[in-house]
């Protein structure tokens, strides 16, 4: 067959937990491609099969319990079946799956379809489980009794996936329904009762094992602990089993970079190489191991039904700030690094909350604010006693992290409130029986996650610390001759685009205590935070390592006026900067991609460096009038 | 009891429709109080943990109202009250075939008529 023939397209549509995405994967491999719908945050993936030479083209719809839409997931659906989206041509054929074991309440969804008016097939999921539980269902009677093709599918087990393949290539040749299902709320019911009975459907009993491990997930006092056990193991994952692998990338990256420049002659190409392109790969890839174990984690706990159970636990709290459970696991991941926590707001169904929790996730305290904080701390803070032993270091540290915490719940709050668009979304939530995931299922969704990001935000990650690297090494000076190589580059660096940056937005930063040497600190942290503290060592001229860095900053002097440049007020001032600041073009860079638009990013960029600008000015004059 | 009931409840309607203006207010509160406790009708919110109910019609105007008729609250079908989370709110209601979780806040826009 010519490569040229139009392929066929089916839209795949189901209910939540309906076995929609096994299907997906079993038709189409892990040749999916992913990206977004136009002008909304819904994502949106297709994959290829082959039958016998054709090409079909799978287009996997987001989860749906009905085409009457509450959320702009469910507004896609209805969109995309009627060809209403722009360069997405309606498909030629739809398949629903639907749970066998929840056929009853499914079938709204069926009938909903079916007046669409395209070729429908139904594919009947969970058949094992409907029998395991006591249940039955006679397919030939259900196809016979809706008028279109029924095939029943255990997609991790691949039964029934080769009648399924024969049968889709063909939607023309599908059986239509004589008549359509009635639409009147009231005549539906009738109709799904009536259908039902034909079928020969005995409802399944409760899930014996889904009843005993509930026993325990759902009691309020195991169950609480077990999500208190299942945070923390969350916690422990980003923040200490991720490091080795980041630390071996980490070394990785600047055994390549050392490589290349002794491989190079010294001079211009060299650095652009070193510093420039291979330091910004070496900050794209950092973040796959916290990508990777918390995408295995959280599509585990997901397709396992733990993921709702947690959600069901932790709602009222959440609840308080207008966000829902699963906001929880985000925000915690956050603590480690804002990107795995952006990237799993994916499992809040709520765009409105999903987009919340994105705005409000770099206020939690992540892991590249502690260089800077260790830093300022070890330098201007005592290391006296308070109580027991209890240090004043280890309680400014606790005290910039719950400043963190409660301004994003404070600003969660508030932006529930004051976003545009529904703010009473209706809150449902199913509980589905436990299921062991395939593998298969787990991988794909990992693979996804760590693809996208690669994809999406790594391109804009790279480019970006090019342009830093760029403006920190550019224009190029003659340093004098006499100066020794640290002093060299301090001189390069202060007569650099950034040098000038920061001499540009002294008068704007003065206000907060911080001098244009600061300033340069500033713009060169927005590749990452923690890049300050090289920054402020070229600045200082210093050698490798805090120690000598810390003393240089402890001695430095306005040449002017010869007051010490860190005072306890600027001190305080930039602690607190760096708590509220979204000094990071990683997280903005992801923010985009899982928003689909530069206009979230920019708001919360916006929204941060306004109040971090406020909050260091109100403690750069209370700390001063106290000292 | 039972019996009184199903006659009862139709007949201040009725004669509300009969009356003059004036009398349309108070006869229609008797006529809702009269009604909830001849169907023993409560919010779904109300139902102890446990209680088994038959859903009479969801209250909850608009595409929140649809939405829990999709999800199967619909006359007459079976809803069983679970469980409640550690605070009370929300709780898992157990309808057609199905565990939903939803806040009190939705399940007080759901009537249903329990089981004597």
């Amino acid at each position: 067959m010519p490569e040229a023939q139009a392929a066929v397209r089916l839209g795949l549509i189901g209910s939540p937990n309906s076995g929609k995405t096994t299907l997906f994967n079993a038709l189409t491999g892990l040749r999916a491609k992913v990206g977004n719908y136009p002008g909304v945050t819904v994502e949106w993936r297709e994959g290829d099969m082959r039958v016998g030479g054709r090409r079909l083209r799978v287009i996997d719809l987001p989860g749906a319990y009905s085409l009457d839409p509450v959320s702009p997931d469910e507004a896609v659906v209805k969109q995309v079946i009627e060809g209403a989206l722009a360069g997405i041509p309606a498909p030629d054929g739809l398949v629903v799956s639907v749970d066998a074991c929840t056929l009853g309440r499914s079938l709204t969804l069926v009938a909903q379809v079916l007046h669409t008016g395209h070729p429908t097939c139904l594919v009947v999921t969970m058949m094992d489980e409907l029998r395991a539980r006591g249940g039955d269902l006679d397919l030939v009677r259900l196809s016979d009794a809706l008028g279109i093709p029924v095939v029943g599918v255990i997609g991790h087990r691949g039964i029934g996936l080769d009648e399924l393949r024969r049968l889709l290539p063909d939607p023309a040749r599908w059986s239509r329904p004589p008549l359509l299902p009635p639409e009147a709320p009231g005549e539906r019911r009738a109709w799904t009762l009536s259908l039902l009975s034909r079928c020969q459907r005995r409802a399944p009993g409760r899930s014996r094992h889904s009843e005993a491990i509930d026993r325990v997930v759902l009691h309020p006092v195991a169950g609480t602990l077990l999500f208190a056990a299942v945070m923390v193991l969350f916690f422990q994952l980003i923040f200490a089993w991720a490091t080795p692998a980041m630390d071996a990338l980490d070394t990785g990256i600047g055994a390549l970079a050392e490589a290349t420049r002794t491989a190079l002659p010294p001079g211009i190409l060299a650095d652009f190489l070193c510093d420039g392109v291979i330091a910004g790969v070496g900050a794209v890839v950092v973040f796959l191991p916290q990508i990777v174990l918390l995408f295995a984690l959280l599509s585990l706990l997901e397709d396992l039904g733990y993921m709702a159970r947690a959600a069901f636990v932790v709602d009222r709290v959440m609840g308080r700030i207008g966000l829902e459970g699963r906001a929880f696991v985000a925000l915690l991941s956050s603590y480690a690094c804002a990107i795995p926590g952006i990237m799993a707001t994916r499992s809040i169904p709520s765009p409105r909350q999903r987009l919340v929790t994105i705005l409000v996730a770099p206020l939690m305290t992540c892991s590249a604010r502690l260089p800077v904080y260790a830093l300022l701390i070890a330098a201007f803070v005592p290391a006296t006693k308070v109580w027991g032993p209890l240090g004043l270091q280890g309680l400014v540290l606790l005290g910039l992290y719950l400043a963190g915490a409660v301004a994003a719940l404070l600003v969660a709050a508030l932006l529930h409130r004051s976003l545009p668009g529904e703010a009473k979304q209706p809150f449902y939530l199913e509980l589905p029986p436990y299921r062991l995931p395939p593998l298969k299922l787990v991988a794909s969704q990992v693979w996804t996650a760590a693809s996208a990001f690669l994809k999406r935000a790594g391109g804009i990650i790279l480019l970006t610390s090019i342009v830093l690297w760029a403006l920190l090494h550019f224009p190029r000076v003659t340093p004098p001759a006499e100066l020794a190589p640290e002093q060299a580059a301090a001189y390069q660096l202060e007569h650099s685009a950034a040098g000038a940056i920061g001499h540009a937005i002294e008068p704007l930063i003065e206000p907060l205590g911080f001098d244009w040497k600061i300033g340069v600190g500033l713009v060169a942290s927005l590749a990452a935070r923690e890049v300050i503290v090289a920054t402020l060592g070229q600045m200082y001229a210093a050698q490798e390592g805090d120690v000598s860095l810390r003393a240089a900053i402890q001695r430095d002097v306005h040449p002017d006026t010869g007051a010490p440049v860190f005072t306890p007020a600027t001190v305080a001032s930039l602690l607190v900067f760096f708590v509220f600041a979204l000094q990071c073009m990683s997280t903005l860079a992801t923010m985009r991609r899982e928003t689909n638009s530069w206009r979230w990013p920019a708001f919360a960029f916006s929204y941060l460096l306004l109040l971090a600008y406020g909050a260091s000015f109100l403690t750069y004059r209370i700390v001063h009038a106290l000292s | 009891m039972r019996a009184l009931q199903a006659g009862e409840g139709r007949s201040p309607s009725g004669e509300g429709g009969g009356h003059g203006v004036t009398d349309l207010s108070p006869l229609a509160e008797i006529e809702s109080q009269f009604h909830n406790r001849g169907m023993a009708s409560i919010p779904l919110a109300e139902l102890p943990v446990g209680a088994c109910a038959r859903v009479v019609q969801v209250d909850t105007p608009g595409a929140v109202g649809r939405r829990l008729f999709d999800l199967g609250f619909q006359p007459d079908a079976l809803v069983r009250c679970r469980r409640r989370a550690p605070l009370g709110d929300p709780r898992i209601y157990e309808v057609a075939d199905s565990q939903l979780c939803l806040r009190q806040r939705e399940a007080a826009g759901i009537r249903v008529r329990v089981n004597a």
